[in-house]
């Protein structure tokens, strides 16, 4: 038998299990991550419930660090992993300029709200990971806090506010967008780059990573951080003495998602992943896992704080867009600091 | 057979051996170090095509500008404040009768060969300038009405701060045998012509000393212009954050720039030590004779340097260690020193986590391959150098140095350029665990060359010249005779790399990928959120531990094969 024929042979034989075939994924599955470690740990527990003979293996990079990773492997034509675990707009970013992933479709991928489907079909949605701010609840009182994210130029805040950097972190990049295209186009005129300038002079401190802020803000050093909920989670769970701020302004929520490479070693298994992703069984702890809203609207969610999904202004964020501007946004951020 | 053709077939044999040594010796130097040194320089004239504009528009840069100086300046207040706190410990320990001496000099050690990022940990959770509990207790203890300060690390001389211990110790370390080894009858001469204590250490014992102070304080120079993990921590723009910022853009040509202007401003500094020490004999005072070092009587003022050295334990080791292992068994960061906050959860995390132990795995086979590869490389350049007539034989001596003058992001950065392009990318190194060896290689070779040139200096070539009369070929002496007698440095040198190469950051940071992630690299990978802090810290202080117990070993074999005898760690 050729070898063509014996592979034929052998995809219908396992068509004809049924079943039976999720049990022949196996072999390690390389999953570059954004999400840190202790998020994708019960993603992988119950993956593996599923699909036990997968091994599954994470290497995490702050979004930003990670895509210049994977832009100088591309170019090497050694993608390193698998799959890839970053924001919708970073994974078109580095689509547009690489053909390098897979386009797939996973199983259930059409029960997921459509409005956060990726129309190019690369990368596949995991959850909606929201901005709001953190505040530490030692030194600052709830009724003292913030309430906008206009509060935070307030000069009563000065040198107490932390957020991320846009040289090393994607999800800024939404954050970015929010302030200076959706908040001006909608009414709010007060908002452009110079309330980055303001933020600046009130002493902003920019730090590499969501994770560094969470625990500058358990900690203390600063009180204040513009933050992503999955860390608000995190610090929820570690009993970290912290609280939530919808600001009054809204939220832009970005879409985590994966996507996995053309040239992946096991497909079987990266596809298997994807599909898990989207299953329900994978929705109902996502806000455990990655410590965010998920995609599916059947899924009962409340946010950490007890706040329920439809109190909260959730603004979902034109991925396309920042896509396309993503260095652009950059640059304007850093002038806008130096001014 | 008469002795003249016994001298004769003796050389020929000679010749072929310091020969082929020679081969290996420079292909390895020239793929190691000359290559990835020439492309940092290349870099805008070849892959961007941009050549000096690049570097016109380097110096146009308002923000480069501002890294270059802040370089500069860090780099510079660093090796002054080493200079005069290192120099004053050293005399204090080596010349008089000050008290804690042990306590001093192992904390020097600890502080040159425990990565510094570690020191940046516990010094931001010391003095940070609204929680860092420092200031919270300063603030108490002053009764200072204000939430904020009065430390500050994030800033420009935080970072002198935090560089400071290693800074120190590499000025302490290269002048206690100096000052223990002069001739205690220069001091005499001045004693009797009527000079009292404080002016004859002023006008003898310094000026002997300056070639060490140099040295020591030059390398404190050249090291923090390379260092990458604290600038990065604290967030003060330098030249390294700047290459690896410049890398995560895909700008090329401002990382090569920026490259080349650090490399530039290392080589200055070497430069200077060596012209600095180039009238070496006038303070060479080592002549066989056996000193007993004396100790001078400086009356209450040792208490000063008791006070002083004690100071530098507190600030260099139990502090910011201390801090950390408090941290690190802290549940929440947030609820500080309280009842029912403390866990061993943390260490739990970190030994039962995949990724670091795959990360720690990765880093003891990067040590102990780059660790026998120097070492073994260190002997065969060393003997070129030092045994043979080889022409050439002292550009394999420059080659070799001439990492000290890289820092390790430039390093990397270079690497990257190099095999990401053709002839080079067909090899599929990059993103595997070898191009991050190449790296360790070429940063750690001055180690092992200058340790084994040392040694072998040390072994008179009369026993080998002996055996050779006796009719052993080059490669029996070699075996029988010249190894075995430098085999304690030989070991000495592969722990020492090994203890050095474990927690390498700068260059593993900028080559960091999915089978590249090292000890270092997952630390702060873990501090930057990936973890947080409290575990962060309980990997800190594992590494810390772990470091040391193997330098302890490297130090203890030593010791054995009693060549504890003058050199240190600053042989680096």
């Amino acid at each position: 038998m050729k070898l063509g024929n014996l592979k034929t042979g052998s995809v219908a034989v396992l068509a004809l299990l049924g079943p039976a075939a999720a049990s022949a994924q196996d072999g390690p599955l390389q999953i570059y991550s954004a999400y840190p470690d202790e998020h994708m740990a019960a993603l992988i527990e119950g993956f593996n419930a599923k699909y036990p003979d997968v091994e599954v293996q994470v290497s995490v990079q702050p979004g930003e660090q990670l895509l210049s990773t994977l832009e100088l492997e591309l170019r090497a034509n050694a993608p390193q992993a698998d799959v890839v675990g970053l924001n919708q707009a970073s994974i078109s970013s580095l689509a547009a300029d690489h053909g390098a992933f897979a386009e797939y479709q996973p199983e259930g991928i059409a029960e997921v709200r459509e409005s956060l489907r990726d129309p190019e079909g690369v990368s596949v949605p995991a959850c909606v990971n929201v901005y709001l701010i953190q505040y530490n609840t030692n030194a600052i009182n709830a009724e003292a806090a913030p309430t906008s994210w206009m509060d935070l130029t307030a000069p009563e805040w000065e040198n107490q506010i932390a957020m991320a950097d846009p040289s090393s972190s994607q999800s800024i990049q939404s954050f970015l967008w929010f302030v200076t295209q959706y908040l001006p186009q909608n009414g709010q005129d007060a908002f452009d780059w110079d309330y980055f300038t303001q933020l600046q002079a009130n002493g902003v401190r920019l730090e590499g990573s969501h994770g560094t802020i969470r625990d500058l803000t358990a900690a203390g050093e600063r009180p204040l951080g513009i933050q992503l909920l999955a860390n608000g989670q995190t610090s929820a769970n570690r009993g970290d003495p912290t609280s939530l701020v919808w600001p009054t302004e809204g939220s832009p929520g970005e879409v985590s998602s994966f996507a996995m490479f053309e040239e992946s070693d096991n497909p079987e298994a990266a596809q298997a992943w994807l599909d898990f992703i989207v299953s329900p069984d994978a929705q109902a702890i996502m806000p455990d896992a990655l410590g965010c809203a998920p995609v599916l609207s059947e899924i009962d969610y409340a946010f950490p704080d007890g706040t329920a999904v439809s109190d909260v202004n959730i603004v979902p964020v034109d991925s396309a867009w920042i896509a396309e501007n993503r260095e652009a946004q950059t640059e304007a951020f850093q002038a806008a600091m130096s001014n | 057979m008469t002795n003249l053709a016994q001298t004769q077939s003796m050389s020929g044999t000679v010749a072929v051996w310091s020969r082929a040594a020679y081969a290996i010796s420079i292909v390895l130097l020239v793929w190691l170090i000359l290559l990835p040194f020439a492309i940092i320089f290349l870099t805008p004239f070849i892959e961007e095509e941009a050549g000096f504009s690049s570097y016109a528009e380097f110096f146009r840069d308002a923000a480069m500008l501002r890294a270059t100086w802040n370089s500069l300046l860090v780099a510079g207040g660093l090796a002054v404040l080493s200079a005069i706190i290192g120099t004053v410990l050293a005399f204090g320990v080596a010349r008089t009768s000050m008290r804690f001496k042990g306590l001093v000099r192992v904390t020097m050690i600890l502080a040159l060969i425990s990565p510094e990022f570690l020191l940046a940990m516990g010094y931001i959770l010391l003095a940070g300038p609204n929680a860092g509990y420092a200031n919270v207790a300063l603030r108490n203890i002053l009764g200072l009405g204000t939430q904020t300060g009065p430390l500050d690390i994030f800033t420009l001389w935080g970072l002198v701060f935090t560089a400071l211990p290693s800074g120190v110790s590499f000025v302490f370390l290269a002048l206690v045998p100096a000052f223990r080894s002069m001739d205690p009858a220069l001091e005499d001469a001045a004693r009797l012509k009527g000079a009292n204590v404080w002016r004859t250490i002023f006008t003898v014992t310094l000026p002997l000393a300056r070639p060490a102070i140099l040295t020591g304080t030059l390398l404190a120079f050249a090291t923090s212009l390379a260092m990458y993990g604290p600038p990065e921590m604290l967030g003060v723009a330098v030249l390294t954050v700047s290459i690896r910022e410049a890398l995560l853009g895909l700008d090329f040509d401002v990382a090569s720039v920026a490259s080349a202007v650090l490399v530039g401003m290392s080589i200055i500094a070497l430069m200077l030590q060596r012209f600095g020490i180039r009238h070496a004999e006038r303070y060479r005072t080592i002549s066989g004779k056996a000193f007993a070092p004396r100790t001078l009587d400086l009356g209450p003022a040792v208490h000063v340097l008791t006070v002083l050295g004690l100071l530098y334990v507190m600030l260099a080791l139990m502090l910011p260690y201390g801090t950390m292992l408090a941290v690190s068994l802290m549940k929440s960061i947030g609820n500080g020193f309280s009842a029912g906050n403390w866990t061993l959860a943390n260490f739990d995390a970190i030994l039962t986590d995949g990724s670091i132990r795959k990360a720690v795995f990765l880093s003891l086979q990067l040590a102990a391959a780059c660790a026998a590869i120097v070492s073994v490389l260190g002997v065969i350049v060393g003997y070129v150098v030092v045994r043979t007539s080889q022409r050439g034989r002292s550009l394999l001596d420059y080659i070799s140095v001439l990492p000290l003058a890289v820092p390790g992001t430039a390093l990397a950065f270079a690497l990257i350029v190099l095999y990401l392009n053709e002839p080079f990318r067909s090899l599929g190194l990059y993103g595997t665990p070898i191009i991050l060896l190449f790296a360790y290689l070429a940063r750690f070779i001055p180690l092992g060359v200058r340790n084994s040139q040392s040694a072998l200096v040390q072994v008179g070539p009369e026993l080998e010249e002996a055996s050779r009369v006796f009719g052993a070929g080059e490669l029996a002496t070699l075996l029988r005779i010249t190894l075995p007698l430098i085999l304690p440095a030989f070991i000495y040198t592969f722990l020492l790399v090994f203890v050095l190469a474990i927690p390498e950051l700068s260059a593993s940071i900028v080559l960091r990928g999915f089978n590249t992630q090292t000890i270092s690299t997952s630390l702060l990978s873990v501090w930057n959120g990936n973890g947080g802090l409290a575990v962060a810290c309980a990997y800190g202080i594992s590494i810390f531990v772990t470091v040391s117990l193997i330098f302890g070993a490297a130090l203890a074999a030593r010791g054995l094969a009693g060549v504890w005898s003058g050199r240190k760690p600053t042989d680096y």
